[in-house]
């Protein structure tokens, strides 16, 4: 991805033009979990599964806007763990970086169980082999920090939305609508399907990096991420609308049930071609999912409250390779839990939504407590209208997510809620072994050269006077 | 200092609003760590005994564990300045 935004310094828009954002923006969205729940969760949930994707993409479009807003007012290394700690308070922020592990095993968990079950519809091999095949292969290359260049990225991309057209085309013609019925065969199932499927929508999180690159960011912000979810959305709907249409869902529970369905209603090469798109989407995530991750700990790391070694560089591949292999060696033990793909995939959507109703009271509080970054924002929300209805959105999403999984699979609840206590206990710990008020002043403060003065701040807001499409800051809301 | 509003907008604590005892406990995060052991206990307990519960204990326990948890901090302030003043 940053192949195409380094170099000449144009902007994304500029060199590859809208559409390319999209492309980008969607690409990256796309991933493999689409190839690999619905078949499990239609098993329980039935045809409701259309409707678990659509509720899915609320909150999704809540985070979306989280994502645009707090990465274009406040571009900081870190993510969420800097909005969190620095708007909220600093645990909260701590708990991003010490969860960040467990969501990262269980992603790579599921990525590697979607690739082994996909690829074995070529090779005749036992999944447990391709599982520690593709954790081996991601694991290195994190570590030794091989790109998959822009040009093949795209490629993969091109293939992975031909494979899902050549699925959900074709297949629109061949639903029997009678599959369709019952249409709730189970509301317990239906609901913890609305909440593993909030999983596939998760890697919208590059639009932090679009923020800055983006040319009218006022205008063209909205429009794309508008745009590049309801694309996905349509696909994604299309995608679980063929796949119990075609198929009965009580044939349905497996991983690969999409090639599954493929074979009803495609000649023999059609279960290959979705097959394929499973591995496309599978090659354009191994180079990111611990490298993003692993940002995320280096700064913790660097704020004191992970240990050092953790920001560390490798001398000869510049990686962080400590925090690659707490990211990517525990999966090779727990490789018995990638069956259990339902339960990873409903931690994860739990996981990353209670990280994101911290990040949306950070964002309500950004124009109170960094007013400056907020006034530089390309595009802003008045702070008693839409501010404050997307924040009480992700917080009624977040309560109904937590609501259906304690209801439906307490047991991820309390893991979670007890990783959480672990937290505590652990952040307690750091803090007695450094110096603990220069380790609360760090994570409540930004770094110098993170801040904005409050003169650019005015200028930046001068300049945007005229513009309709920029609300007033949240000063004047108040 | 630490006493502020804890209404939504204002719930964050400023460490340049603070003198060096308050720093040192806000430091601690009691009320925070008191709200996700009151949510865990509110999550605990009804699965332990009745299910339906879940629909409101781990709210009640994470609002009262946060109180418990600020109540203490205050607690914890007012301590150490009273050891303050009798060392000086």
């Amino acid at each position: 991805m940053s192949g195409v935004t380094d170099g000449d310094g144009e902007t994304l828009s500029s060199s590859i033009g809208i559409l390319g954002v999209l492309a980008l923006l969607v690409g990256n969205a796309i991933s493999v979990p689409i190839f690999v729940l619905p078949g499990p969760l239609a098993g329980t949930a039935g045809p409701a599964l259309v409707l678990a994707i659509m509720l899915a993409a609320i909150p999704a479009g809540f985070v979306v806007l989280y994502n645009a807003l707090l990465g274009s007012a406040m571009p900081v290394a870190g993510g969420l763990y800097v909005y969190i700690s620095r708007l909220t308070a600093p645990y909260w922020g701590f708990l991003v970086p010490f969860t960040i592990p467990l969501v990262a095993w269980a992603s790579l968990l599921i990525t590697a169980t979607g690739f082994a079950e996909y690829t074995r519809i070529f090779f005749d091999v036992p999944s447990m082999w391709l599982i520690y095949v593709l954790l081996g292969f991601v694991l290195l290359v994190n570590v030794v920090g091989l790109r998959v260049v822009a040009q093949v990225q795209i490629v993969f991309f091109v293939g992975l939305v031909v494979s899902l057209l050549t699925f959900i085309v074709p297949g629109a013609a061949a639903i029997e609508t009678a599959n369709y019925t019952p249409f709730f065969p189970d509301y317990g199932g239906f609901g913890l399907a609305v909440v593993a499927l909030f999983y596939p929508f998760l890697g919208f999180g590059l639009l932090i990096e679009l923020g800055e690159e983006i040319d009218d960011p006022g205008r063209t912000i909205p429009l794309v991420l508008g745009l590049g979810i309801g694309i996905v959305v349509l696909f994604y709907v299309g995608l679980i609308a063929v796949l119990v249409g075609v198929v009965p869902y009580v044939e349905l529970g497996n991983e690969a049930d999409l090639a599954l369905a493929a074979s009803r209603f495609l000649p023999w090469w059609g279960e290959y071609v979705v097959a394929a798109g499973a591995i496309f989407a599978v090659v354009t995530t191994v180079n990111t999912t611990l490298l993003v991750f692993s940002r995320t700990l280096m700064r913790a790391s660097r704020d004191g409250i992970l240990p050092a070694s953790l920001s560390r560089i490798h001398p000869r591949f510049d990686t962080p390779h400590y925090a690659v292999a707490v990211l990517g060696v525990p999966p090779f033990v727990l490789v018995p839990l990638a069956d259990e793909i339902v339960g990873l995939s409903v931690f994860i959507g739990l996981a990353s939504l209670t990280a994101y109703f911290f990040c949306a009271i950070g964002l309500w509080n950004l124009p109170q407590e960094f007013p400056a970054h907020y006034a530089n924002a390309p595009f802003r929300l008045r702070r008693y209208r839409g501010l404050l209805l997307a924040v009480l959105g992700g917080g009624v999403a977040t309560g109904a997510f937590w609501l259906v999984t304690l209801l439906q699979r307490p047991v991820v609840g309390m893991v979670l809620i007890g990783w959480f206590g672990v937290a505590y206990v652990y952040y307690r710990y750091r803090l007695a072994k450094t110096d603990r008020i220069e380790t609360y002043r760090t994570m409540t403060t930004l770094d110098v050269h993170e801040r904005v003065e409050e003169s650019e701040a005015q200028r930046a807001s001068d300049d945007a006077s005229g513009d309709t499409s920029r609300a007033n800051t949240g000063e004047s809301g108040d | 200092m630490v006493a502020h509003n804890m209404a939504i907008g204002q719930y964050r604590d400023d460490p340049a609003a603070m003198d060096d005892v308050e720093r040192e406990v806000a430091a601690a995060q009691y009320p925070e760590g008191g709200l996700v052991v009151g949510l865990g206990i509110g999550i605990v307990l009804p699965v332990l005994t009745v299910q339906a519960l879940l629909v409101l204990t781990p709210f009640l326990g994470g609002i009262v564990g946060f109180v418990l948890g600020r109540r203490f901090r205050d607690y914890a302030i007012r301590r150490r300045r009273k050891d303050r003043s009798a060392t000086k």
